[in-house]
Formats: C-alpha cells, sequence, structure tokens
C-alpha cells in the first residue's frame, strides 16, 4: 500500500511537472505584469528618493520576462552578421538599457492606476505565441500585443506591438539608416552616449 | 504605465482628431511582396509618390512585421522618403513648436481646466467629428460601425448635451475604431504616397493629406463664419487633445535613436496596421 502510495505520489509529481513546462503563454505573462503593478502602486515607493529602487525592483520583472538578446537581433535585423560577438554582447547591453530606462522612467513617472486587461492569446507555432492585451486608461483603452517565445519552460517576450506599431520593427528601420552610413561600433557608442546623457533623467510628467 | 505605451501613439495623432492618414502599404496583395523585396534606402528610390491612380505602388513600403517569419533573416523593408529634406525640417519646426509653445500652453491649460472638463471638450470634439467616421465606414462597407457611429451620435448630442457627455464611456464595444477618409481610401486600393510632414498637423503621407482636405468638407467648424474662428477653434481642440499626452512626444525621443526615423516608421506601421483593421 506505502509502495503504491510513494509510486502515485511521484507520477503525480512527473505529471504536474509536465504540466507546469506547458504553461500557456498568457498565463505565463499575467504574474509578472501584476507583479510589476504592484510595485508600481506600492506606497512605500511614493517618494522621490526610492524610485531608484522601485526602479531596480521591476528591473528584476523586466529581466526575467523579456528576452533582450532576441529583441536585439531582430532589431538589427540583416546588419547583425556585421557585429562581431563583442560587439553583439555590447550592444545588447547598451539597448536594453536605453528600452529599459527610458521606457522605466516614463512609467515610473506616469503610473495612474491604469489597469492591464488580458484578452487572448494566439499560437503561432509550438513555440511561439501572441498575447493580446489592452491597458485601460482614464481617458481610453490602448491595445499592447506581446509576441513570446518559448525559452524552456518559459515563455518570454521578443516584441511588443503597441496600437499596431512594432518595436522591434521602429528600431529596426532606425538601425538600418544608421547602419547604412556607420559602423556598428558607433552605433554602439551614440547608444550609450544617450544612456549616459540620460541618467538621471526626471521621471516622465504627471498627467 | 500610461505614457510609456503612448510615445508613438502622439505622434501619430498629431493631425488632431481629423483625419490621420494611412499606411505605407497599398492594401491586399503587396504586403506579400514588399516583405520579400529588397531593401532601398536611397532615398532617390524608383517608386516616387504616384497618388490616387497608381494602384499597389507602395512609395514607403515598411510592412507590418510579420512574426511568424521575424526570424532576423528577414530584412527590414527599404523605406524610399523622397521629400526627406521637406520631412526633416518640417520635423524639426514641428519639434520646436511643441517644445516652445505647444507644451508650454496644454501645460497651463491643464493645470487650471480640471479632467472633467477637459475629457467633455474631447467628446464634444469627437462628436463633432462623427460624419467624417461614418462617411469613411460607408466607403469602406463598414455598415455595422456605421450604424454605431449615427447611434452615439444621436443619443450623445441629446442627452449628452451636444455631444460634452459620452453616455457610453467605458465601454470599448460601443466606440468603433477610429476611422478617417484616408484609412477609407486604402480600403479601397489607393497606394499610400510619399511620406509627408507638415507643419503643425505632423505625419501625414500623400493620400492621408487627400483624406484630411476631404474631411474638411465634413468638418463643421470648416464652416464657420470666419477663418479666424475656425482656426482659433481647432487650436484650441489641439492643445485641449494634447493636454491628455504631454510627456509621451519626450518619451519618444527618449527611446529613440533617430527621432524622425522613429515617428515616420511608427506612423507608417501604425496606418497599415489601421487599413487592414
Amino acid at each position: 500500500m506505502k509502495r503504491f502510495a510513494a509510486a502515485a505520489l511521484v507520477a503525480a509529481l512527473v505529471a504536474g511537472t509536465a504540466q507546469a513546462a506547458q504553461i500557456q503563454p498568457i498565463d505565463a505573462l499575467r504574474g509578472p505584469v501584476a507583479s510589476a503593478l504592484g510595485i508600481l502602486q506600492d506606497p512605500r515607493y511614493r517618494a522621490a528618493a526610492e524610485k531608484a529602487a522601485q526602479k531596480e525592483k521591476l528591473w528584476e520583472i523586466i529581466r526575467k520576462i523579456f528576452d533582450f538578446e532576441g529583441i536585439t537581433e531582430r532589431a538589427v535585423g540583416r546588419n547583425w552578421a556585421r557585429f562581431t560577438p563583442a560587439q553583439q554582447r555590447d550592444f545588447t547591453d547598451v539597448f536594453s538599457t536605453l528600452l529599459g530606462d527610458s521606457y522605466l522612467n516614463k512609467i515610473q513617472g506616469g503610473y495612474k492606476n491604469e489597469k492591464v486587461e488580458f484578452l487572448s492569446q494566439e499560437l503561432l507555432s509550438e513555440t511561439k505565441a501572441r498575447v493580446k492585451t489592452r491597458i485601460v486608461r482614464e481617458v481610453d483603452t490602448i491595445p499592447v500585443d506581446y509576441s513570446v517565445r518559448a525559452d524552456g519552460g518559459d515563455w518570454r517576450i521578443y516584441d511588443v506591438n503597441i496600437e499596431g506599431v512594432s518595436l522591434v520593427q521602429n528600431y529596426r528601420s532606425q538601425f538600418d539608416q544608421i547602419l547604412g552610413s556607420d559602423t556598428p561600433d558607433a552605433l554602439i557608442e551614440r547608444v550609450r552616449a544617450k544612456n549616459k546623457a540620460q541618467e538621471g533623467a526626471p521621471a516622465g510628467e504627471k498627467r | 504605465m500610461s505614457g510609456a505605451w503612448r510615445l508613438v501613439l502622439f505622434l501619430l495623432l498629431l493631425p488632431v482628431g481629423c483625419a490621420s492618414q494611412s499606411g505605407a502599404l497599398a492594401p491586399g496583395g503587396s504586403a506579400a511582396s514588399t516583405a520579400g523585396a529588397g531593401t532601398s534606402t536611397a532615398p532617390s528610390a524608383p517608386l516616387t509618390g504616384a497618388p490616387a491612380g497608381a494602384p499597389a505602388q507602395p512609395a514607403v513600403v515598411a510592412a507590418p512585421a510579420e512574426e511568424g517569419d521575424a526570424e532576423e533573416a528577414a530584412p527590414a523593408v527599404g523605406t524610399s522618403d523622397p521629400l526627406v529634406v521637406w520631412n526633416r525640417t518640417m520635423f524639426a519646426f514641428n519639434d520646436a513648436f511643441y517644445s516652445y509653445l505647444l507644451k508650454p500652453v496644454a501645460t497651463g491649460y491643464r493645470a487650471v481646466i480640471p479632467t472633467i472638463a477637459r475629457k467633455g471638450v474631447d467628446n464634444f470634439f469627437h462628436n463633432l467629428a462623427t460624419p467624417i467616421r461614418v462617411v469613411s465606414d460607408l466607403l469602406q462597407l463598414k455598415g455595422r460601425e456605421a450604424g454605431i457611429e449615427v447611434g452615439r451620435f444621436m443619443i450623445n448630442s441629446t442627452w449628452g448635451v451636444l455631444g460634452f457627455g459620452d453616455w457610453f464611456a467605458g465601454n470599448p464595444e460601443a466606440r468603433p475604431v477610429d476611422t478617417d477618409l484616408g484609412l477609407a481610401l486604402a480600403r479601397n486600393g489607393v497606394g499610400s504616397g510619399a511620406y509627408v510632414v507638415w507643419p503643425i498637423i505632423g505625419p501625414s503621407t500623400v493620400r492621408d493629406t487627400t483624406g484630411l482636405i476631404g474631411g474638411l468638407f465634413l468638418d463643421p467648424v470648416a464652416y464657420m463664419n470666419s477663418l479666424e474662428a475656425s482656426l482659433a477653434t481647432w487650436g484650441f481642440k489641439y492643445v485641449n487633445t494634447t493636454s491628455f499626452r504631454l510627456g509621451d512626444y519626450e518619451a519618444l525621443k527618449a527611446a529613440a535613436i533617430d527621432p524622425y526615423l522613429a515617428t515616420r516608421d511608427a506612423y507608417l506601421q501604425n496606418r497599415a496596421r489601421r487599413a487592414k483593421e
């Protein structure tokens, strides 16, 4: 009897793990988004002095669900081959910093209890999906779609589509033009300089 | 959370309320061909903005990324921008206009006027633009949306006191997607034409500008007694709309490596997507 129970327990655990690996993309995003909203609403971080700490906590979540290497590679597109591996690493770093900081500055400064509604998901393949959400604001709603890719047992975001505008595509159009006349190193320096200039930039305007 | 998502939206909707115009692609079919097309970053690309009458000739081609094949090998489609010198000049002008004129005015306006009143004004102008949306919907054979717009107009104009109140607020299903004559043209096969940036009005394309002009005939404000009155009213509408979006443009500039290119691409992507809806 005991052995049977033990075997059943093991079987259940194994099944449970297998189940977890097949978590749906829409559910995979719910948790992190809820955590992020929680951090934004947390009264502990309301003081200006706490903003840096809040930003750090938000970065933790962002690092988990965003696939920055994938985003950077897609944003650079066919020019990625012109980057050496070291340059690729460098650029992924500075580009993620640019994205994260500029968006976080804005979010932290302008958050006003907007709600995020998860609408649906579309499985494009076994490893790719698109999660449709909606941000409900005071004045209107904004559709935001996340393109996610399976990475081990996780789903990570490789593109964000806001009102029909793909982030990756938007940067690709910029990088294409810039890399048409500049070297990868020059682009890396340009982004790095921009990051530096924006360090300590005040959080965005309040509504 | 708000501003980050709106950062492209601000510039996309700079063509105040009225018709913001359409996307890069002529609909129906050219998307596939442009997605595979080679790139051409030279501004003197052979495709020029031949407006109405040149079917499916996308002069500016920014295919919305198909996520399925977004695997990096897919080249970004080249964009031709024959009016780039004018555009960049106007973009710089608009930037200064925003920073030194529009933003201070809108900031002051927002500080003084309560949100409810500003929202009321927003509703009023949205209501007033109903004829444009109804005509655009009908031209796109969207009878249901046209009907909803008419219904909203009737109720909000009467019970909503001239449209200041919106009885359908908070109900996204009762608010059809915003549309305009530029999108109607796109749906009917008109190519977008060259990307062009107008002072104050903002980004547009040849087709969208045509749509904007057409929209003027359906805009009650254009029929006011004097040009000054019309301009003043449009100016007021612009300030009111901007008061909800302060900070978005700054965020866009902060996030972009080249704000002009970012704006152009965002505008064209957005229009292309809306032309398919």
